[in-house]
Parts: C-alpha cells; sequence; structure tokens
C-alpha cells in the first residue's frame, strides 16, 4: 500500500520538529529515513500513524486522506508501526499478545478469546513472512530479536500494509540484524510498503529502495538507492557545505601525566574498549547517539558496573570503586539528561551545589545552609545564572540555567577528571559560549575531560583530539583538523 | 463427628468473606489497581445485604443488593483512581473511612441504633451448635452457592475471556494495551467494579451469617484478604485456597477460644492458651511478610501495581 | 506555584465538607446550616471544646508528620497506624516498669524514646525491606500492622493485664505528661495534654531536619530525583531506611498522647484508626508543618464537632465529610501534579 506525507509541519514548543517533510511510500519498496537524533524522523512516523497531529500537510493512504490524529483510522487503513521500545506485555505469551485488542471472540456471546484461531493465525503468518515465533511462549521469555518478531507479527495481524519501523535494528545483535533485514525486504517483496528508519548506512545500502535524509525536520536528500553513495548521504546526514570551522589554537596544557586510562574495559552496552587521556588534554566522543556513550559516561563516573578491564584514575586501579569513592578521588560527572541524573529539581540551587560535595551527600551533620548559599553565589556570579537567587528550585530555571549550576557545580570541585555529556543542548547562544569557555579553563587547570558531543562543531572547537563511537566502540580516532564532517559522518554511521 | 462438622462449617462461614474479598481483591489489582479499600466494600456489603433482607426477608435479594452497594463503592474508587488518577492508597483510605462512618450514619437514620441492625427476619441463628442445623444454615446462605461459582469464573474469564485478557494486560502494561486501542480506563473501571461487588458479597455473608449488622463488623478481613491475594500470587485459585486457610486459622482460634483442652499438648509446653491463638491469627499477615520479602518462593505483582 | 497547591487543596477539602454535611444532614431530615454552626459551635465555641478538638488534633499531628516525612523520600507509610499502636505499648510497658519514685526528668525522656523507638523499630524494618529486598512499603507496612494488632490485643487482654482490668499497669507519675487545664482554666475536663505541644514541635523539628541536616536533604533528594541523588553519592539504601525510621517514629510517639497524657496505661483500641486519619492529614497538609498542623486541626474539630451534633444528627456524618475531604484533596493533587512540567 502507498503511505505518504506531504509538506508536513510539526511544531513542538520553540522547535520545527517537521518542517514541511515529505516523504512517500510506495506499494513494494522499502524506504529508507536516515537522519541524527532530534531530525525528525520518530515524529515523522508519530504524524504517518495518527498519534499526533500534524499542524499542517497531509498523510494519504492508497491515495485516500487520513484524518490527522486519528490512530485508529490510521490502523484501519493499514498503517503499523513496530516503535523503538517494545509495547509487549512480558508476562503474557506471544499469542495474547499479538491478539491483544484485536481479539477473534468465540464462545457463549463472544465472551472468549479465540486462542486455536490466533495460534492458528499467528503460525501462518510467521510461516509465510519467515518470522518464526512459538505463539505459547511467554514474551518475558524471549531474547530481544524474538520480542522484535513479535512486534512484527502484531502489525501484520492487523492487516498492515504499509509498516513503519522506528530504528528496529538499534536493539539487536550484529546476526538478528541480518534476519530481520532479510524479514524487510520479504515483506516488501510480498507487496507492502516499509519505511525503515535507521542511522546505519550499511544497513540502509542492504536494505532500501529509496533512501530520504532529514535534518531539521527537513528532507535534504531523496533519492534511489542506485542513484546516491554512501559518502553522499553520510554528507547529507550531518550537513554538508559547513565553512571549515576554524580551530582554536591549542594552549599548551596537555601534561605528560595520564589521568584517566580505561583498558579493554566493558559494561553493558560498552566495549571492550580502551582509553587514555592525559591531564588537561580533551577527548571529545563522536557518534550518532545510543551507540554506547552513555554507557561510556556512567562507566567513568562510577554508576556502571566494570564487567572487565582495568580503570586507573592518575595511575591508581579504581575498578572496584563506587560513585562516592570516584567523587572523592576528583571526578566530576555532567549528565545528559540534566534534570533526572545531573540536577535534583525540587531542591534549590544552593542544595544542589552543596550536595555536589561528597563529603555533604555521603556524610552525616549539619547542611550549612550559609555555606552552600556562599558557594550557591559563587557558581551563580560565575557563570552568570538567572535567576541569581541560590533558593531558587532548580526546575524553575531554564535548560541554559540548569546547565551553568550543573557545570558549576562539577568544576567548583578541584577535579581531575571530568565527563561532560551534550554540555549545550537546548542550551542559548550566550550560555553555550560560557559553557564552552568554562571548559576551556577547566583543561587549562589541568582537568582531563571526555567531552561526548553530538555536535560536530563543538567537538572540534574543544577537542585536541576526537574518538568516534560506533556500536559500543571507538571505531576511529581524528586530529580536529582533520575531522571534516565527511570523515566524522563515515565513521559515525558506517560509509565507506 | 458433630464436633467435626460443626468445625467444617465454621471454616466455611470464617473462610467465606475472606475468600469472596479476596477474589474482588485479585480483579482489581490484577488491572493493576492497588486495593486497601477491599475492608470498605466488605463493611458496605454487609449492611446493604442487612438493609435489603430486612426489606424483603430474602437472603438471595439481600446478597444482590449487597453487590450493589459494593459496585457503587467501587465505581466510586475507580471515579477517583482511574479518572482523576488520585493515588490509590488514598483513595482506598477514603473508602474505608466513608464505608466505615456511612454504614453508621445509615444505622442511625434507618434503625435509630449507633451499633447494629435490628436481627434479619431470616429465622434465629442457631449458634451453630449443632452439626446438622450448622450445615443446614450455611446452606441457606447465597454466598456458599454463588463464592464457588464466581472463583471458577473469575478463573476462566481472567484466564480465557477477551475481558480477563485485557484486564491482565492494563495491569502489567497499560502502555502497551493503550497502543493497541485498549481503553485502559474503561477496562479498570469495569475489573474495579467488578471485584468489588464480589468484595461485598463476602460482607453479605457476614450479615447473613450473624442475623444482623453490627457497626465495623468487617473487623479487619478487607486485609487479610488482601493478604490472601498476596499469597495467592494474585490468581483467584491461589487466593481463594489461602482465603480458606486463613478461615481455618481463624475457626480454629475460635475454637480454641471456647476450649483451651484443644490447644496442643506439644505449644502448651511453651505457650499459654492465649498466646497460641494469638500466634494462630499472627500467621497470615507474618506468612505474607515471608512471600513479600521473597521467602516464600517469588510473589510478583502485576507490573504495574503502583 | 508551590503555594499555589495548598490553596488549591484547602478550597477544594472546604467544598467537599460543605457539600457532604449538607447533603447528609438534609438527607437526615435536619437543616443544614444550623447543624453545621452547632459542630462549630461544639469544636471552637467554648473553651473546653477548643481543647477537646486540640485533644483529638494531638494523635494526628504526630501521624500526619510521619506519614508527610516518608512523603518527602516519596515512600507510602501505611504503617503509621500500627506503629502508634507500637508506640503505645512500648510506652506503657516502659513506663510501668520504672520504680515508681522516678523522677519525671527521666521518667517522661525514657518513656518518650520508648514511643519513638516502638515506632521506628516498626518503619525502620520496612525501610530495611524496601531497601534491601525491594518490597513495597505499603504491603510490608499493612502487614505489620495486623501483626502488631494481634500482638497487642493479646497482651492488653493476658500478660500486660492488671487483675481484673483490662489496661496495663499505669506508668509512674513522673511520666505522665501535664494536662493544660492545668494552666488553662478554660480548658478544664478536657484531655488536651503537653503532647501537642510536643507534637508541633517535633513536626517543625522534623522539617527543620529536611533543610538543615545532610541526612534530611538527602532524603529530600531522593524523594525528587532518586537518579540524580545517587549520581551525587547519596545512599539510596540508608536514606531509605532513615526516612522509614524517622517516620516511624514520629508515628510511634502519637502513643505518648494516650498513655503518658490521657489515660495512664495503655489498653485496646488506644490509637486505632489514628494512623490512618494521618495519611489524610499528611495529603492535605504536605509541605509545610503548619499546614499539618492545621489539617490535624481540621479533622479534630471535626471529630469533636460531630460529638457536639450528634443529638441531632449523627457524629458519623462528619467522618463521611471527612472521607469526602481526603478524595477531593487527592484527586485535585493529582492533576496538579500533571500541571507540572
Amino acid at each position: 500500500m502507498d503511505l505518504s506525507l506531504s509538506s508536513i509541519v510539526r511544531i513542538c514548543g520553540a522547535t520545527r520538529a517537521l518542517d514541511g517533510a515529505s516523504l512517500s511510500m510506495r506499494a513494494g519498496r522499502v524506504l529508507a529515513l536516515v537522519g541524527e537524533n532530534g531530525a525528525g524522523k520518530t515524529t515523522a512516523i508519530h504524524v504517518a500513524c495518527g498519534l499526533v497531529a500534524p499542524d499542517s500537510g497531509e498523510v494519504r493512504a492508497a491515495g485516500r486522506s487520513l484524518p490527522p490524529g486519528d490512530a485508529a483510522a490510521a490502523i484501519a487503513a493499514g498503517v503499523g508501526v513496530v516503535h523503538q521500545h517494545f509495547m509487549l506485555v512480558p508476562a503474557m505469551s506471544v499469542a495474547d499478545n499479538i491478539a491483544l485488542g484485536a481479539e477473534p471472540r468465540t464462545g457463549p456471546l463472544g465472551l472468549f478469546v479465540d486462542r486455536a484461531r490466533v495460534r492458528r493465525e499467528v503460525l501462518a503468518l510467521a510461516e509465510r513472512h519467515a518470522l518464526p515465533v512459538d505463539p505459547d511462549a511467554r514474551v518475558e521469555s524471549l531474547g530481544v530479536g524474538e520480542r522484535q518478531r513479535v512486534e512484527i507479527l502484531k502489525v501484520l495481524y492487523r492487516g498492515a500494509r504499509a509498516l513503519l519501523l522506528d530504528e528496529p535494528t538499534a536493539v539487536l545483535a550484529p546476526g538478528e540484524v541480518d534476519a530481520l533485514l532479510d524479514t524487510v525486504r520479504a515483506l516488501a517483496a510480498d507487496g507492502a510498503s516499509v519505511l525503515f528508519v535507521s542511522h546505519k548506512l550499511d544497513e540502509v545500502f542492504a536494505v532500501a529502495d529509496d533512501i530520504v535524509v532529514l535534518r531539521r525536520g527537513r528532507v535534504v536528500l531523496a533519492k534511489a538507492r542506485a542513484d546516491t553513495t554512501r559518502d553522499e548521504v553520510a554528507n547529507a546526514v550531518v550537513g554538508e557545505g559547513h565553512a571549515p570551522l576554524e580551530v582554536h589554537a591549542r594552549a599548551a596544557s596537555v601534561e605528560a601525566r595520564v589521568a584517566l586510562e580505561l583498558q579493554n574495559v566493558s559494561t553493558e552496552g560498552l566495549g571492550p574498549i580502551s582509553l587514555r587521556v592525559m591531564a588537561g588534554e580533551v577527548v571529545g566522543v563522536a557518534g550518532v547517539e545510543g551507540n554506547g556513550q552513555r554507557a561510556l559516561a556512567e562507566l567513568i563516573a562510577g554508576l556502571a558496573p566494570v564487567r572487565a578491564g582495568v580503570v586507573r584514575f592518575d595511575g591508581r586501579d579504581a575498578a572496584g570503586e563506587g560513585v562516592v569513592a570516584r567523587r572523592r578521588a576528583g571526578i566530576g560527572y555532567v549528565p545528559e539528561d540534566r534534570e533526572g541524573r545531573g540536577l535534583v529539581g525540587e531542591l534549590s540551587v544552593a542544595e544542589n551545589v552543596m550536595l555536589g560535595d561528597p563529603e555533604v551527600a555521603a556524610s552525616e551533620g549539619r547542611f550549612d545552609r550559609a555555606e552552600a548559599a556562599r558557594r550557591a553565589v559563587a557558581v551563580i556570579d560565575r557563570y552568570g545564572v538567572r535567576p541569581a537567587d541560590p533558593w531558587a528550585p532548580v526546575h524553575s530555571l531554564s535548560g541554559g540555567n540548569q546547565q551553568k549550576v550543573l557545570l558549576g557545580r562539577e568544576l567548583a570541585r578541584s577535579l581531575k577528571v571530568l565527563v561532560v555529556a551534550q554540555p549545550t543542548r537546548g542550551v542559548d547562544l550566550g550560555a553555550a559560549r560560557a559553557l564552552h569557555e568554562a571548559l576551556r579553563e577547566a583543561r587549562a587547570a589541568g582537568v582531563a575531560i571526555v567531552l561526548i558531543s553530538s555536535e560536530l562543531d563543538e567537538l572540534r572547537a574543544l577537542s585536541d583530539r576526537i574518538v568516534v563511537m560506533r556500536r559500543g566502540a571507538f571505531v576511529g580516532e581524528l586530529r580536529p583538523d582533520e575531522a571534516v564532517d565527511a570523515r566524522l559522518g563515515a565513521l559515525m554511521v558506517g560509509g565507506s | 463427628m458433630s464436633g467435626l462438622l460443626v468445625f467444617l462449617s465454621q471454616v466455611v462461614s470464617a473462610a467465606l468473606p475472606v475468600a469472596l474479598a479476596a477474589l474482588g481483591g485479585v480483579w482489581s489489582e490484577r488491572a493493576g489497581v492497588a486495593t486497601i479499600a477491599l475492608e470498605g466494600y466488605v463493611l458496605a456489603g454487609a449492611f446493604g445485604a442487612a438493609v435489603a433482607a430486612l426489606a424483603t426477608g430474602s437472603a438471595w435479594v439481600a446478597a444482590m443488593a449487597a453487590m450493589a452497594l459494593g459496585a457503587l463503592l467501587g465505581w466510586l474508587f475507580a471515579t477517583a483512581t482511574v479518572r482523576l488518577r488520585a493515588n490509590a492508597i488514598v483513595a482506598g483510605v477514603a473508602v474505608n473511612l466513608l464505608a466505615a462512618a456511612g454504614t453508621r450514619v445509615a444505622l442511625k437514620v434507618l434503625y435509630d441504633s449507633a451499633s447494629n441492625s435490628p436481627p434479619l427476619p431470616l429465622g434465629a441463628s442457631s449458634g451453630a451448635s449443632v452439626g446438622i442445623a450448622a450445615l443446614r444454615e450455611l446452606a441457606a446462605s447465597p454466598a456458599l452457592w454463588m463464592a464457588p461459582l464466581l472463583g471458577l469464573a473469575s478463573h476462566v474469564a481472567l484466564a480465557r475471556s477477551v475481558f480477563g485478557l485485557r484486564v491482565t494486560a492494563c495491569g502489567e502494561n497499560p502502555s502497551a494495551a493503550r497502543s493497541l486501542g485498549v481503553s485502559v480506563e474503561r477496562v479498570r473501571t469495569q475489573a474495579l467494579v467488578l471485584g468489588a461487588a464480589i468484595a461485598a458479597l463476602g460482607g453479605a455473608q457476614l450479615t447473613l451469617h450473624q442475623r444482623e449488622f453490627v457497626a465495623y463488623m468487617s473487623g479487619g478481613r478487607g486485609f487479610l484478604a488482601l493478604a490472601a491475594v498476596i499469597l495467592g500470587r494474585w490468581t483467584p485459585r491461589g487466593a481463594i485456597v489461602w482465603a480458606v486457610a486463613i478461615g481455618a486459622l481463624s475457626a480454629l482460634e475460635t475454637t480454641l477460644a471456647g476450649d483451651d483442652t484443644m490447644v496442643p499438648r506439644a505449644a502448651l509446653a511453651l505457650l499459654s492458651p492465649a498466646a497460641f491463638r494469638a500466634l494462630v491469627q499472627a500467621l497470615p499477615f507474618g506468612l505474607t511478610l515471608l512471600a513479600v520479602m521473597g521467602r516464600l518462593g517469588r510473589a510478583r505483582p502485576p507490573a504495574a501495581l503502583s | 506555584m508551590r503555594a499555589a497547591i495548598p490553596t488549591r487543596a484547602a478550597v477544594v477539602a472546604a467544598a467537599a465538607v460543605l457539600l457532604t454535611l449538607n447533603v447528609a444532614v438534609w438527607a437526615s431530615g435536619d437543616a443544614p446550616a444550623s447543624v453545621l454552626m452547632l459542630a462549630a459551635r461544639g469544636a471552637f465555641g467554648s473553651g473546653y471544646g477548643l481543647a477537646q478538638t486540640l485533644a483529638k488534633a494531638t494523635p494526628l499531628v504526630w501521624t500526619g508528620a510521619a506519614v508527610a516525612f516518608a512523603l518527602r523520600a516519596r515512600l507510602f507509610n501505611i504503617g503509621a497506624e500500627g506503629q502508634c499502636l507500637a508506640g503505645v505499648l512500648a510506652t506503657a510497658v516502659v513506663g510501668a516498669a520504672l520504680p515508681s519514685s522516678t523522677p519525671w526528668v527521666i521518667a517522661a525522656p525514657l518513656c518518650l524514646a520508648a514511643a519513638a523507638f516502638g515506632g521506628a523499630s516498626l518503619g525502620g524494618f520496612a525501610g530495611w525491606m524496601r531497601a534491601r529486598l525491594g518490597t513495597h512499603e505499603v504491603i510490608s507496612t499493612l502487614m505489620l500492622n495486623g501483626l502488631v494488632a494481634v500482638l497487642t490485643t493479646w497482651l492488653y487482654a493476658g500478660p500486660l493485664r492488671v487483675g481484673a482490668q483490662v489496661h496495663t499497669r499505669p506508668v509512674v507519675d513522673g511520666a505522665r505528661l501535664s494536662h493544660l487545664d492545668l494552666a488553662v482554666h478554660a480548658f478544664r475536663g478536657s484531655a488536651l495534654n503537653t503532647s501537642l505541644a510536643l507534637a508541633v514541635i517535633a513536626t517543625v523539628v522534623a522539617h527543620l531536619y529536611l533543610t538543615h541536616m545532610r541526612g534530611g536533604v538527602a532524603i529530600r533528594a531522593l524523594g525528587s530525583s532518586p537518579r540524580a541523588a545517587e549520581a551525587l553519592g547519596v545512599s539510596t539504601a540508608s536514606t531509605t531506611v532513615r526516612a522509614m525510621t524517622i517516620s516511624g517514629a514520629l508515628a510511634g510517639l502519637a502513643g505518648t498522647h494516650y498513655v503518658l497524657g490521657v489515660k495512664g496505661y495503655a489498653e485496646q483500641g488506644l490509637g486505632t484508626g489514628v494512623g490512618f486519619t494521618g495519611v489524610a492529614v499528611a495529603m492535605l497538609g504536605a509541605g509545610s508543618p503548619w499546614a499539618i498542623v492545621a489539617a490535624a486541626v481540621l479533622f479534630g474539630a471535626m471529630a469533636q464537632g460531630g460529638l457536639a451534633v450528634n443529638a441531632r444528627v449523627p457524629s458519623d456524618v462528619l467522618s463521611v465529610a471527612q472521607a469526602a475531604v481526603i478524595l477531593a484533596v487527592a484527586a485535585v493533587r493529582a492533576n496538579s501534579r500533571q500541571e507540572r512540567p
């Protein structure tokens, strides 16, 4: 079935998640939708399946216009979505999960689920689409790949002829990816239209007939696979034609002392990886989000267990140390999840700054409010936090001011190592400049910094070298001056 | 022989209210809503049964009235928790208070008494001292016949019906259910109202057995029922089995209270008869604590339960 | 914005009371306005009535503060009921065991500590179960309520009974808390005692603990964003145990009102129900110690006012109104939370 989105605008708060984007899925073809996080891919899927209504534009299924924001109408028209986060009931069987909400009925008054029929139909669908599942197995006993097959069967069971797969390979192991790609091809061969969202160009080029690249809510490339190349797509993803950035002259701050050393370290979703960061050095970490950056940050901060390998700070083995010991040893952490992981929203700026001191957070005694206010005022003055009120609850601050408090809190201690993730996301230009300045000063003071960012300009402007992460491993390392978009993009998405 | 019959009938009449309340609890907790309101449902059911029995003289009408009043209270609880999203624990406290105070207000208004209703026109209670009479009395109770029926129906419905499947899905992963077009609000409301009606039937059994309504007569049976729900791992069968066990303990306790010579000789070496009875009473709570501590196998509540 | 929620809750609570009372009184064939006036006069109109209102509010201040304290760590201490009973038991046992010549400077603190310990041990145990075994505190504290009820019933009827009486041996005179009618003549005959002052002080101190001690700030951090608290090095386990222990201690101290203040001994039924009403008080007064005291006084006034109108309408009408207040406020709170970003 053909499914098309034309000139969709969808405004979320101050940003245009989709800004006049059009795409067209055709029966029997696989359309790959490529783009960085925040480019508008998931919003496009939500508009297509009626979960949200666009502010303008139209969705057409098989030539007929769909009512905006009507999920039931979309399902009835044959649109099916496999969400990135599975929507399964782990305690129920595969067959029950598939039938839920569309149960065939039997027995008196149609009270009962016709399980025999569900079973039969599931097995038939599974057979036809080569998606082997055990209809009687409980979902909680299944692996990720099997769960995804159940999700696809759920959609097919409802008669979907246009399938939207939101980053279906993100959760899969390499072997499972190949099987999924075969399934996608087979579905298209069977006459369905498939939208396949992915960051990974090797998958995209293996499966797609057509490729659309979204950047900042706009379609920046739409071509048949045969008419484009990996380099062209990679460039479109990260934004070709950037003026080469002026690279800051680096102060000779890098010392000959290794502040942080990871040797063949692994944890959930990461590694094994090795990395050395010298005192006074900034190592930038590039990569499409969800490729192990968070695990890396949490591992260094002491919040993810070290499964194997060696972690050293200043040459001292610290693999077994928890977060308190790490913070006492001078490890700082500015997480990407500012309000959930970084700051305590209902507490004041002063309390948050004071709790940054591990002696306060992890010990008994009086909470010195005067001292807390003093420290908070120091952060407020130093970074220009607004409102300049140490007792304002943190959740009442804007994102930029929260970030200043968070970074200021960490830099107020004498740090040896700092892990920063997405320091300027959602932050206005002025605040971003101040935050960058603070990071440069920390480097000059001899702090070893691991900077995780999806802003390539930011990485180039601050880093002494840039490593690229993909699938939980480092796949390349570049100097800032050689880290042009094309090379970074190719490493990030696995182009040639 | 007669003694055994009396004991058995005591077990059944002690187990019935707890079993029905627990069955009601299974329905609402399986839908993902914590239900400490069981106590209130039992009390409301007991009162509704008294009013209807006094008005009509029919035990069956009394049972129906109890279920209707319970359903009303369950609907109120569902409106607060499901529609208005009030905290289920707080709303449960309110429903329990409402039932306790509301029945007392109605007692005063209807029967001008602060503590109990007039005796029900169902024939005097025999005091269950004669075996056959005790059994005959029990057999006249609608709850006796409806409890196994409701238990079986609940078991089958949860395991095989469309409604049961949806209730389970709403209790385990409401967003998955919602993504498939299931109205979580409606399913939960239906399950809560159904559960409340069943629990209230347990209250009717109390009234019909005692031949009168007494203020606060639920006496913690709703909380015992909650224990049975947990010990029975949120299944109708498990809940009923544990409710019968709790009923047996309670009947044992009553028997011991009447006759200390029945306390096992071995226990007497360590405990006084009163202490032994207290121990018997404490068992359901203690066992439930052990169960939720993971010391009695795995007790996994429905995932969406707060 | 934080102030807006209690205000709205108060308005809704008042509306719920008025509405329910009107309906209930009208249904029982009386004139709502005059009954309401009578209730208000009974609760506040005389020195004795006011004192009785405050006396009924005293245990509710304790349990309300207890439940509210645990809520700051986002823990639901529904076990204030059993913790209060444990406080009654502990303080009665210790108070009766002291030599009769024990001076009050020793007896009173010991008995207060016993009440606190009785409640704290139960609360702390539930906190430990939550922290170490993942047992939800609602289930564990409900079951502990049941256990304590059985235990105290047995003890009061058996081992701790004095002769033919159905209560425990009286506590030593030195442990008794003064009745306030000694100081204020208008309060004569009422049960109001210094436990109220202690409760108000404890509520304020508990609030200050949350802002002025490291352990208290950690409790609020855990309640607000558990993941951020973890990343800062706050121990989830010990903070959970601490919050439940202190909450339990406050609930246990409600026992001092009954044993050291009113009765001088423990008996079956003392303190029953105040734990659950404490949940309502905490719901209504969350966030400020004065709001907790005010909510407790409101519930105390409804109980006392109910007695005053008992001749014309059943006093339980006021309890029905309490239930309506709880439901209304719970719904309002749920929906104001949703508005927050």
